[in-house]
């Protein structure tokens, strides 16, 4: 009985070792979507003449695909996100632009922007250089996963 | 005959284990499948809806020679407009309106909603009980409901089942809140409040503004290359409402993220599908991957959320001119 015992739980052990292994990968595999293009996780910092931009979203426009957007904190770094499932942004060539939130709806009605440590000059001169998808001067490269973008709107 | 070895019956412990771990690991295995075949279902539903509601609105074009405005409301800037007014604009501010007709009490009667849309009386406005918004306007309540008139009440409160997706967990009541949206153009601002017709000229390039009446004519780039109906589910992110809150009233509407969808915000923020943005206007429903839309020719597609946004774009104008074959989304 002892004997039988002993050559059932290694048996099971085995087994059990091979099968995890192959368990983990398939979960892995079936929980990625695999019509997701390759994305890599981005962060970084906003700064205008190297003093921080906070509460400025950053929107990252690919040449072909979804777009990603992260919104500077007090220390104006942002992370970028794609969709519910991912962090980061599609590998490829994109466009950057940004855009000062309004701070509320009454706000957005007269065309405030949120409180900023900018002088108004400063920010027409962002929303003109860097405030359209179409004109912005600024294109930046995602190729690799946790790249750090420093964003310089000067 | 003669047993030497009497042999318990029943079972050790450890074959126990090892029928429990099979049933667990099998279990585990079909239950995922399960959850996506009820998904799946959920989604046809949501598949009907949208369809259904494009056919209404081709059977509105067909007795009213367009399709139906985005919302409807008198001008508030005339003083003569019935019974005030002050009544159709926002209490706050004449920029906005207030109880303005959504495009989905046009398309009632086209829905079977004939005795819902019978009990409005369309000379006052329409009414909601809640209406959630962040906003110094709201207070710290967060709401500016109930308002409205009181005799839109009964129909307000009514709302037909073709409006709501089984798929969005519910946050508000379904019987007031809708989970689909016309498409309001690429983002100007503001399709709810284009009172002028040159106003509706450059913001009015989707299929719906307020009081603009799109033909089918006018939809140069091909109905089948046009979004007339999204998903907007009633617990995303809307325009001053953090997701899980609650808008998109069934008849009420004084702002964008009321029955509305866009592919931008007006300053130029990008609302892919299922946008996780915070002040997202854009089209989100609540299945895995995409969200559904109804083309103005009446057939429902499914965009995935990595749909090249310049494609995706393309599709909210009527009359942009891009160049969008079918294999791009």
């Amino acid at each position: 009985m002892f004997h039988r015992f002993r050559f059932r739980f290694r048996f099971r052990f085995r087994i059990g070792a091979h099968h995890a292994v192959l368990l983990a990968w398939l979960v892995a595999a079936g929980c990625g979507d695999p019509d997701a293009p390759e994305i890599a996780r981005v962060t970084g910092t906003v700064t205008r003449a190297g003093k921080p931009v906070p509460n400025l979203t950053v929107n990252f426009m690919p040449t072909e695909g979804r777009p990603s957007w992260g919104i500077t904190d007090e220390q104006g770094r942002y992370e970028l996100e794609y969709n519910a499932d991912y962090k980061g942004a599609k590998v490829d060539h994109h466009k950057v632009y940004v855009v000062f939130n309004a701070a509320s709806l009454d706000a957005d009605v007269s065309g405030e922007v949120g409180p900023q440590s900018l002088t108004a000059e400063d920010r027409q001169d962002i929303q003109r250089k860097y405030g359209s998808e179409q004109t912005t001067q600024l294109e930046v490269d995602v190729t690799e996963d946790g790249q750090v973008i420093d964003l310089k709107l000067d | 005959m003669h047993r030497s070895h009497p042999r318990k019956a029943g079972f050790t412990l450890i074959e126990l284990l090892v029928v429990i771990a099979i049933i667990g690991v099998l279990i585990a295995l079909l239950l995922p499948a399960v959850q996506a075949a009820r998904e799946a279902a959920r989604r046809a539903q949501c598949t009907n809806n949208l369809k259904q509601m494009a056919l209404a609105s081709h059977n509105y074009h067909d007795a009213n020679g367009a399709f139906p405005a985005g919302n409807y409301a008198p001008d508030w800037t005339n003083p003569n407009t019935f019974p005030s007014p002050d009544v159709w604009h926002d209490p706050n501010s004449t920029c906005c309106p207030w109880g303005s007709y959504s495009w989905a009490a046009a398309i009632l009667p086209f829905i079977e909603g004939n005795n819902v849309y019978n009990s409005l009386n369309i000379a006052l406005p329409v009414y909601a009980e809640s209406i959630p918004e962040v906003s110094s306007w709201a207070g710290p309540s967060n709401e500016r409901g109930p308002s409205g008139s009181l005799a839109n009440s009964t129909a307000a409160n009514a709302m037909p089942n073709t409006f709501v997706c089984p798929s969005v967990d519910r946050v508000k009541p379904e019987n007031q809140f809708k989970d689909y949206a016309i498409n309001g153009g690429t983002g100007l601002c503001c399709p709810e409040r284009t009172r002028t017709q040159s106003q509706r000229q450059s913001v009015g390039d989707g299929m719906g503004a307020l009081n603009m009446y799109v033909k089918m004519s006018e939809i140069r780039d091909g109905t089948s290359n046009t979004i007339l109906f999204t998903e907007q589910a009633h617990n995303a992110n809307h325009s001053w409402v953090p997701v899980n809150m609650g808008s998109n009233q069934f008849l009420w509407v004084h702002h964008v993220s009321q029955g509305y969808v866009t592919a931008a915000e007006h300053n130029g923020n990008p609302f892919p599908p299922n946008s996780t943005y915070p002040n997202s206007r854009g089209a989100f429903g609540r299945h895995p991957g995409g969200v559904m839309v109804a083309f103005a020719d009446g057939h429902v597609a499914f965009l995935k959320e990595h749909i090249n946004f310049q494609t995706y774009r393309a599709l909210f104008t009527r009359k942009g001119g891009e160049v969008v074959s079918a294999d791009q989304y």
